[in-house]
């Protein structure tokens, strides 16, 4: 290169050059966006962004969303957004209570509102959230996307149902990359005996059918167990599932990359296999791993979801997005409750993001041939 | 773990650095469901030449020749299929004088420290480095495997290399494909140099760059040869190459040596009617130059099915009888000069 | 046939790639013409633009490129009411789809390429990577080697699938491969890289075509092979009155082929000579000291190599004057690196682009 060329380039690393064709599409930046805000909405500060806590029950129940307006029933234009408190109706004919929405009851909403205290973190005690409405303010509460049958606040138990869905999908999708990756990579580079075994065996897996499959592994997670264990339990029935996935693709690139010329320079310098499979072929996996696994946490999700929709993963008192459904999916809910449905969207929102995400990865981590 | 076997060799010479006798690299052909052994694709057949100190042994010959699986099983990139590569080394005794080894007898653990002894530089310059390292991390590599140097030590040690072979220290910290194709091979060569060897085996090193990086690159190893006293085992397949850099050159054909002997010895009075087909047929970068070229009919032969007796008869122009039958002898003919054909004693070749 | 006619006149044609970092001049002017039955060597590095000129010529500069100034006027002879007429089309304004330019590729000017997927990219970025996903002339690996040859030449002349048939067997014969009723029925993987390319140039000339442009050619394939590609090329070539267009980094092969050799430097064209001439008397300094870098057989060895000093420049960072000025040995500073170089005659039909022949 000149001099000039040299002195205006920075050095790049692989990264940064996958980082700069990343910031190139835009639909992935999207994703990106999206996925962090779950995080960080969902699992980190759950207990700011909602307004309620887990299982704070009241005697609101099944009462519908309460849609913030900006403009009440005579008119008026408010700056401060507000929500109509309910009006308790009993159908005479069914001898059944319901809530309507009450254009005489105005609650304010307010942000940074004070509300139940939490630990932020688990360390910091606070007791802001997101918003709220004023305490003071008689019966005031703001269901944003109503309540379901014990008076719970549906967006609070969303925000923290995502926060154990999302998360076993993350941890899930860790636990596979580790079992996954190291076995692929062993697999491909050692060849022989050791790969036909690890290939058998991951075969063996795949073949079996999914839904069955968890469900018997999920069965065997005892039911006395506290919801942490069990939390972990899934996990780790998770991964055990998908790992053949990732490993044959690992051990795929690991073969592709065995027969590199940098790989063979290694072992001429005496390089071990351990030091050539950690430091040569699984970094050159490793955007592709990513890719991988990025796309692979929507499965997770859903799988966690469906798990626990059929009541064999998450239960009560635990909330996440899978116990949500069931709680809410039934055909009564969808006659009376539409409302409690509400989860499918978030659910569907994170797995279209992981998906724009993961395909933006894919695509900037593409065939870098090193010119 | 193999036990210390005393290796009955003594050198033909004082300064012989590498001898290699009777090398097989045979990769075997399975075939059904139980992956059967039904044939081998003969690599490498029973070759043998030496290599001196500070010298440089051109190892030449066309596509499946197999000059690289050569180089490679050397170092035991390959597992060795039969035969002996002795080595002058001096990384057996604790006080570091010679002993007289046996590659092929040792096993990884034994071949470890010989490694720091014998390098290697590869074609690819782009396949060669791992892209995700920085050029510090290539060069250093070696050093840190076998536990010498780290921190500032290797860091000018480094520099050390990088600014011998023409490049700046301060792009350490840049990664290969910053770098154009010249530049990357001399990250390489840097590499090789990181522990001091006596024998580099280069592997086509500057088969994929342009003509002038090409002449650039000959000129440094050639000066490095020179400062380092340095031996190579040079595998290429442009003959003019080769010989500009080769002391002696060794035509291989179908996994055998055809011929070897002093570089100009070989291009003034060939032997092997192989070499002198060969030679005639590499165009020559003069237009004047006008001569009957020799054409060899048909295919280069296949390794997995080669031709009885003499692999290069069904090509050959002075085939006899005999040639079809038994396979040649490999014979010194004249000094330093060794042949493998029925026929060179009577033949009268051309050479360039 | 002493009398020269024009086949293919380039006139200043640039040729620009249009990459993230800025624009690359692939081809920047270049002016050369070719006549009918001659060979002409084009000769330069990578990233001199030697093969995206033979790409412009048959309209197939691929993408993000093009063809941003200059002509390529073709001499097409054709049959007119019985009379034979010249007709001069300019390819590079050919629709890239259109008929005429497809009837023009392979059924007029065929063309072969370096067998396998080359590095030849010519620009070095450090941004988007230029895609040479040009498979046009690649054979098919799911169809027998003579079907492939019998459908091309049914494309391009006006013969029933037997005699297409027929014609492919008696290529492959004249190409020199064995056995050529059975070496019609296999398959592409079955042959070996030389026989593949054997069939390349059997399809690229049973369409009888007035010129070959051949694109490295023999690079990939062993010296032995090449000898004898080379032969039928020059074979071929008396028989039928060619005209070859050789582009190569070889010097050992274009001394053995070509007539007359155009030497590209980084897009230009920087000198162009009958091929004695340009070896023995080399005047523009890229030409003299690349053939004084390149190792010859026979000739001493062990001295050191002359080589050019530095590298190729940055194609977003050109040096300005005359390209080649920061690594020519007989650079004069205050005019190299200010005044570009033009086009000047130095002998007979030898001409340089070099300020040492130019009265500035």
């Amino acid at each position: 290169m000149t001099e000039n060329a040299e002195k205006k380039q920075i050095s790049q690393s692989y990264w940064a050059l996958v980082w700069w064709r990343f910031r190139r599409n835009r639909m992935a930046i999207i994703g990106g966006i999206i996925v962090l805000t779950f995080y960080v909405v969902c699992v980190f500060l759950a207990e700011f962004f909602a307004p309620y806590r887990m299982a704070t029950e009241s005697k609101f129940v099944e009462a519908p969303p309460q849609w913030p307006r900006f403009r009440d029933a005579e008119g008026t234009w408010h700056l401060r957004p507000f929500v109509y408190g309910y009006e308790e109706q009993i159908d005479t004919a069914t001898r059944k209570r319901s809530f309507v929405p009450d254009p005489t009851k105005r609650y304010p909403i307010r942000f940074f509102a004070p509300g139940d205290s939490y630990k932020l973190f688990g360390l910091i005690e606070w007791d802001r959230h997101l918003f709220g409405v004023h305490p003071d303010q008689e019966d005031a509460h703001i269901y944003l996307l109503g309540t379901d049958r014990l008076g719970r606040d549906q967006l609070s138990r969303i925000i923290f149902g995502g926060r154990i869905s999302l998360s076993i999908g993350l941890a899930g999708v860790a636990l596979t990359m580790f079992f996954g990756a190291t076995l692929g990579a062993i697999s491909g580079y050692q060849g022989g005996p050791t790969d036909m075994f690890v290939q058998r065996a991951g075969e063996f897996m795949s073949a079996f059918p999914d839904i069955p499959l968890f469900m018997a592994l999920a069965a065997i997670i005892p039911d006395d167990w506290s919801t942490l264990l069990i939390y972990f339990g899934l996990t780790i029935v998770l991964a055990f599932v998908r790992w053949p996935g990732l490993a044959r693709q690992v051990r795929g690139l690991v073969l592709s990359l065995r027969e590199r010329e940098y790989v063979l320079a290694a072992q001429s310098f005496g390089a071990n296999d351990r030091r050539i499979v950690f430091r040569h072929l699984i970094p050159g996996t490793l955007s592709h791993i990513i890719v991988i696994i990025t796309l692979n946490l929507p499965g997770m999700i859903l799988a966690e979801v469906a798990l626990s929709w059929l009541g064999l993963g998450i239960r009560p008192p635990m909330v996440s997005w899978g116990v949500l459904l069931q709680e809410g999916g039934s055909v009564r809910a969808l006659r009376f409750t539409p409302w409690l449905l509400f989860p499918i969207l978030f659910v569907m929102t994170a797995v279209m993001a992981f998906n724009l995400l993961g395909d933006g990865l894919r695509d900037a981590a593409d065939p870098y041939s090193g010119r | 773990m193999a036990e210390e076997k005393q290796t009955d060799y003594t050198p033909p010479a004082e300064d012989i650095l590498l001898d290699v006798k009777g090398l097989r690299k045979w990769f075997p052909i399975t075939a059904g469901l139980l992956r059967r052994v039904v044939g081998h694709v003969k690599a490498v057949d029973d070759i043998s030449f030496f290599v001196r100190e500070g010298e440089t042994l051109g190892l030449v010959g066309e596509s499946g020749c197999g000059k690289t699986t050569a180089g490679r099983t050397i170092i035991r990139l390959y597992e060795p299929t039969g035969g002996a590569v002795y080595f002058k080394t001096r990384t057996q005794t604790s006080d570091g004088s010679i002993k007289w080894v046996n590659l092929l007898d040792f096993d990884k653990k034994q071949m470890f420290p010989i490694r720091q002894e014998i390098a290697m530089i590869f074609q690819d310059p782009v396949g060669s480095l791992n892209p995700r390292m920085t050029v510090f991390d290539i060069v250093a590599e070696p050093m840190a495997i076998h536990g010498k140097g780290s921190g500032a030590e290797a860091e000018e040690t480094v520099s050390r290399l990088l600014e011998r072979v023409g490049l700046r220290p301060e792009q350490m910290r840049r990664y290969p494909h910053e770098f154009s194709g010249g530049q990357r091979q001399r990250i390489g060569i840097a590499r090789a140099l990181s522990l001091n060897p006596r024998l580099i085996i280069c592997d086509e090193p500057v088969s994929a760059l342009d003509v002038s990086i090409q002449a650039q690159t000959l000129n440094l190893l050639q000066d490095l040869q020179a400062d380092f006293n340095l031996a190579y085992v040079f595998v290429a397949h442009d003959l003019s190459v080769v010989q500009h850099i080769s002391d002696r050159v060794a035509v291989m054909y179908v996994g055998k040596i055809a011929e070897m002997t002093y570089s100009d010895e070989l291009y003034n009075n060939p032997m092997h009617p192989y070499t002198e087909a060969l030679m005639s047929s590499v165009p020559k970068p003069d237009p004047k130059y006008h001569s009957e070229r020799i054409v060899m009919q048909g295919d280069v032969a296949d390794p997995s099915n080669p031709p009885p007796g003499c692999y290069f008869h069904p090509r050959c122009q002075y085939a006899k009888e005999v040639c079809s039958q038994e396979t040649p002898e490999w014979r010194e003919l004249r000094p330093d000069h060794f042949v493998a054909c029925h026929r060179a004693e009577e033949l009268q070749l051309r050479g360039v | 046939m002493t009398e020269k006619t024009l086949l293919v006149e380039i006139k200043d044609l640039k040729v620009e790639f249009d990459v993230r970092d800025g624009i690359v001049k692939a081809v920047d002017g270049a002016t050369f013409e070719i006549n009918r039955g001659q060979t002409l060597g084009v000769i330069g590095e990578s990233g001199c633009g030697k093969s995206m000129t033979a790409r412009a010529i048959m309209n197939m500069v691929p993408k993000p490129g093009k063809v941003v100034s200059g002509e390529v006027l073709y001499h097409r002879c054709i049959k007119s009411n019985g009379s034979e007429v010249t007709d001069i089309v300019n390819t590079v304004e050919l629709d890239p789809d259109g008929d005429l330019i497809r009837r023009i590729r392979g059924g007029e000017i065929g063309m072969i390429f370096q067998e396998p997927m080359s590095s030849l990219t010519p620009v070095y970025t450090s941004g988007s990577h230029i895609n040479e996903a040009l498979f046009l002339h690649r054979l098919v690996p799911v169809r027998t080697v003579g079907g492939q040859m019998a459908a091309e030449i049914q494309k391009y002349r006006h013969v029933t699938k037997e005699e297409a048939h027929e014609i492919a067997v008696d290529m492959l014969r004249r190409v020199g491969i064995p056995k050529p009723e059975q070496r019609v029925k296999s398959y592409p993987h079955q042959l070996s890289g030389g026989q593949r390319q054997r069939v390349m140039i059997a399809i690229a000339l049973s369409c009888q075509p007035v010129m070959l442009i051949a694109d490295e050619p023999t690079t990939a394939l062993d010296v032995s092979i090449e000898a004898q590609i080379l032969d039928i090329m020059r074979e071929l070539q008396e028989t039928v009155d060619m005209a070859i267009l050789f582009i190569t980094h070889n010097l050992g092969v274009v001394a053995e082929m070509a007539e007359e050799i155009c030497v590209m430097y980084m897009g230009k064209i920087v000198e162009r000579a009958p091929v004695v001439e340009l070896f023995y008397e080399p005047q523009h300094p890229y030409a003299r000291d690349l053939l004084k870098s390149i190792p010859h057989v026979g000739r001493k060895s062990r001295e050191r190599l002359a080589s050019i000093k530095g590298m190729v420049p940055d194609p977003f960072n050109l040096p300005s004057g005359c390209l080649f000025h920061p690594r020519c040995t007989e650079y004069m500073p205050g005019k190299c690196d200010r005044i570009e170089p033009g086009w000047t005659q130095v002998a007979e039909n030898h001409w340089a682009s070099c300020l040492l022949y130019e009265d500035v």
